[in-house]
């Protein structure tokens, strides 16, 4: 079960994570908003992206980050978006490749 | 031989916790050793006051500093403090008084039925008979039954700002249940998002004061209910009952996946009414299908704790408001649920250990973060 041991941000203002299992890792905000996985977002049956990407500022801010049970964040972002959970499996792999 | 804390740290490492599979000395237990000549003391500072082997431990300690000279040896116990302590940046956004209980467990099953509701307040008293404090949440919103069980016909105090203190009931344990809201004539008739709101006030909302555990009984199911409170408390485990025929298996296989999915550590499954013993001849019958919770569990790879029997006798306690674990403490039955009791303390206690460092109620300004590289 991956699990978060510290939340920090990165000099150039990424979200970052450090694992249980040792990795370490940052997301951009941006691309942390463009890949909320709530239903406002993505629909719940077919999985189509319903968000419009052009519809997200550039310059989106992350507000707030807390956890939800034991498996996943929540995200605040400056754009008033705090719909998404995002479960941790999938936030080690957002913050793998940054 | 001159008695020192070296020689008495390295000789106390001999003392095995059986279950972390660590020494006392390396688990950090032994702790505020005094030596006064050949008189010798020492707190053990256990992981939980309900450890089941603590008067073990305590034997194997006196019987070690003895043995290197020391003609009094003096232990004395105490429990560690809570959990997730160290995080001083979270906080949760909203008054919650759910902070000062040491581990939230949940008991669910897939199917209703199953005497979840009966497991709770058995295990509930099992727990603190062994001396902890324990509060029970019924989150059956639709179908409380937490006030018969123990026999409470109180209303629970609520405070000017909304907030709820719990009734205490017998063997001291702390309960709020909606039952205690509502005409126990009048059904709870209320769409999910309402539910799912009074869920949140009963669990961020009452004043549960310290608690080394948090038993939460859950609806049957899988659904609106059972989602909100995975989401909103950090559950250290859950226990799933179920009973031994296939119709029920089918039922609890969904409810440790859904577990599964929410990353909640199962402790164990507990099969009830595994068998009937007869108040005339004392003689065991299966009423169903033998080996149904020895099958799930190791099917899921998670422990049986415990085969709880159907005894008539016990099973009024229920109806009588008292229960089986307290009124008949010598029942086969009540001795299930105090292993099941026991096995859960020790099974937390491993979670608790393997999950070190991990964060795990957190609520940050991402602005207030420290800046780190990656």
């Amino acid at each position: 079960m991956i699990q978060p041991k510290k939340v920090f941000r990165t000099r150039d203002g990424r979200l970052g994570f450090e694992w249980n299992d040792g990795a370490r890792g940052a997301c951009g905000i941006r691309e942390l908003r463009l890949a909320c996985p709530c239903a406002l977002c993505v629909d719940e049956h077919t999985g189509e992206k319903l968000l419009d990407e052009s519809t997200v500022p550039a310059d989106i801010k992350l507000e707030r980050v807390q956890s939800i049970g034991r498996y996943a964040a929540g995200l605040t972002f400056s754009d008033g978006h705090n719909s998404g959970i995002y479960p941790y499996d999938k936030l080690r792999e957002l913050t793998k490749n940054a | 031989m001159q008695l020192n804390e070296q020689t008495i740290m390295s000789a106390l490492r001999a003392v095995q916790d059986p279950d972390l599979h660590k020494n006392i000395v390396e688990l950090n237990f032994v702790q505020n050793l005094k030596i006064d000549g050949d008189k010798v003391s020492f707190d053990l500072r256990l992981t939980t006051p309900a450890c089941p082997i603590r008067d073990q431990f305590k034997d194997q300690c006196i019987a070690i500093v003895k043995s290197l000279g020391a003609s009094e040896v003096n232990v004395t116990f105490t429990a560690q403090g809570r959990v997730g302590d160290n995080n001083s940046a979270a906080q949760a956004p909203k008054v919650s008084y759910l902070g000062e209980v040491a581990h939230v467990v949940a008991v669910a099953s897939g199917k209703g039925g199953v005497g979840k509701s009966t497991v709770t307040a058995n295990l509930a008293m099992a727990l603190s008979l062994s001396g902890a404090r324990v509060g029970i949440l019924d989150a059956d919103i639709y179908g409380p039954s937490m006030g018969l069980m123990f026999g409470i016909d109180k209303a629970p105090e609520v405070f000017e700002d909304n907030t709820i203190a719990p009734v205490e009931a017998k063997g001291g344990i702390s309960i709020v249940s909606m039952c205690m809201f509502a005409d126990s004539d009048k059904a709870t008739i209320w769409r999910g998002p309402m539910v799912s709101q009074m869920i949140q006030h009963f669990i961020h909302h009452v004043r549960w004061g310290k608690l080394d555990y948090l038993l939460v009984d859950f609806p049957p199911g899988t659904g609106d209910i059972q989602l909100t409170l995975t989401q909103n408390c950090p559950m250290a485990g859950a226990v799933v009952v179920t009973t031994p025929q296939e119709v029920a298996l089918a039922d609890c296989r969904k409810g440790l996946a859904m577990f599964d999915s929410v990353g909640v550590p199962v402790v164990g499954v507990v099969e009830n009414m595994s068998y009937f013993i007869c108040d005339g001849c004392g003689k065991h019958h299966n009423i169903f299908r033998e080996g149904g919770g020895e099958r799930i569990a190791k099917s899921w790879g998670v422990p049986l704790i415990a085969k709880v029997p159907l005894e008539p006798a016990v099973a009024d306690c229920g109806d009588q408001g008292v229960p089986a674990v307290l009124r008949y403490p010598n029942s086969e039955s009540a001795k299930a649920f105090m292993r099941a009791a026991d096995a859960m303390v020790r099974t937390l206690a491993v979670f608790h250990s393997e999950g070190d460092g991990v964060l795990k109620n957190f609520n940050y300004n991402f602005a207030e973060l420290p800046e780190e590289d990656v």
